[in-house]
């Protein structure tokens, strides 16, 4: 069945297929590799929030309407090629996520200074959107697709290694995708500890995205803390990580 | 365009086609974490595909701030897993919660 709807601003060609596996009723669309985009069951992300931050390195905090589930969000480090930045945390109070810090800074003996992009995708944008199209609601009537919003689409997955903590660093390269937002899942963090000669410096690192060209980025370490220790020693929490290429 | 939704917005700019790969939430969880924790999550046992799964880190009670848990979501087979690194000096008073996402 195909339907043609013209809206005042958005024009919709649909296929509706029939299914005879379709678990419930309403609207089930599929894309080209038969994967479900949406149907009348599961919520699609959407991006309620998008930003940019460019000034000191440090952690900066971020809000949004308070949301019952996780937020999605996709960072895009940009401008310095010897610093970056990591999805430090998400705030959370009274059952609700209400935002989340952003924390980034030099690799050793890198620039202090830090550039990036960032969208925040929800559940439960708690509107509908106000201009025309489409919106499908679950059996509870709740939105699970308004075409006001846009959606958080995925382009690839794949796992990366995390460098050696200190001065280490790793490339991905993603020749096929331009400038996407990146989710690096999960975070991870190391030390070192010096005794230069008895007592040294103890670095606490935090594993970074860091811009290295449009098509790549690197995985590198940014100090966080700095104490003392008489323990030579370094260790990491992996050595293997999920990168999400976004949109 | 033989099927799927072509979505345009306000500037006539194509915000969803039928070759994008875009998320629909399964399941969350609320795992709390120490040290070496894991388990199966059975909710989700024979899944087609996880696309990907989002461990968040997020504060229940406290206020240390570092050694945040790094926890993971796999598959092995028809079953998934979490498992939080097993490390001594983390942050006790953080959880996790877990965002499926498939196609």
């Amino acid at each position: 069945m195909e339907i043609l709807i013209l809206g005042q601003r958005l024009i919709f060609v649909l296929y509706i297929r029939e299914d005879k596996t379709m678990p419930e009723y309403g609207l089930k669309v599929q894309n080209n590799k038969q994967e479900i985009q949406i149907d009348s069951l599961y919520k699609n992300y959407v991006n309620i929030l998008s930003g940019s931050y460019s000034g000191a390195a440090g952690f900066q905090t971020y809000t949004f309407t308070p949301s019952k589930f996780a937020p999605v969000i996709a960072v895009r480090p940009k401008t310095y090629t010897s610093s970056g930045i990591a999805l430090w945390s998400v705030t959370y109070s009274g059952g609700y996520y209400t935002g989340f810090v952003i924390g980034g800074g030099p690799t050793v003996g890198g620039t202090n200074a830090i550039a990036y992009d960032y969208k925040v995708f929800v559940l439960d944008p708690n509107s509908i959107s106000t201009i025309s199209g489409i919106r499908i609601r679950n059996k509870k009537m709740e939105t699970v697709y308004d075409s006001g919003y846009k959606p958080l689409k995925i382009y690839n997955q794949e796992s990366v290694t995390i460098p050696t903590v200190g001065m280490g660093q790793t490339t991905y390269t993603h020749n096929s995708y331009l400038n996407p937002f990146y989710i690096l899942s999960p975070l991870h963090q190391g030390y070192i500890g010096f005794t230069t000669p008895v007592q040294g410096p103890l670095r606490i690192f935090i594993c970074i995205l860091m811009y290295a060209s449009s098509t790549s980025v690197k995985l590198a370490w940014s100090i966080i803390f700095q104490g003392i220790t008489n323990v030579a020693d370094s260790w990491q929490t992996g050595t293997s990580a999920k990168i999400i290429l976004c949109e | 365009m033989s099927y799927g939704l072509r979505v345009y917005d306000e500037k006539g700019e194509v915000i969803l086609d039928i070759s994008d790969r875009i998320t629909r939430h399964i399941y969350t969880s609320a795992q709390t974490a120490s040290s070496g924790n894991s388990g199966t999550l059975t909710e989700l046992q024979g899944a087609r595909e996880a696309v990907f799964s989002l461990p968040v880190n997020r504060p229940t009670s406290g206020t240390g701030w570092f050694w945040k848990l790094p926890h993971t979501v796999y598959r092995s087979g028809n079953a998934m897993y979490w498992t939080a690194q097993s490390y001594g000096n983390f942050d006790p008073w953080t959880a996790v919660n877990f965002c499926f996402i498939y196609t």
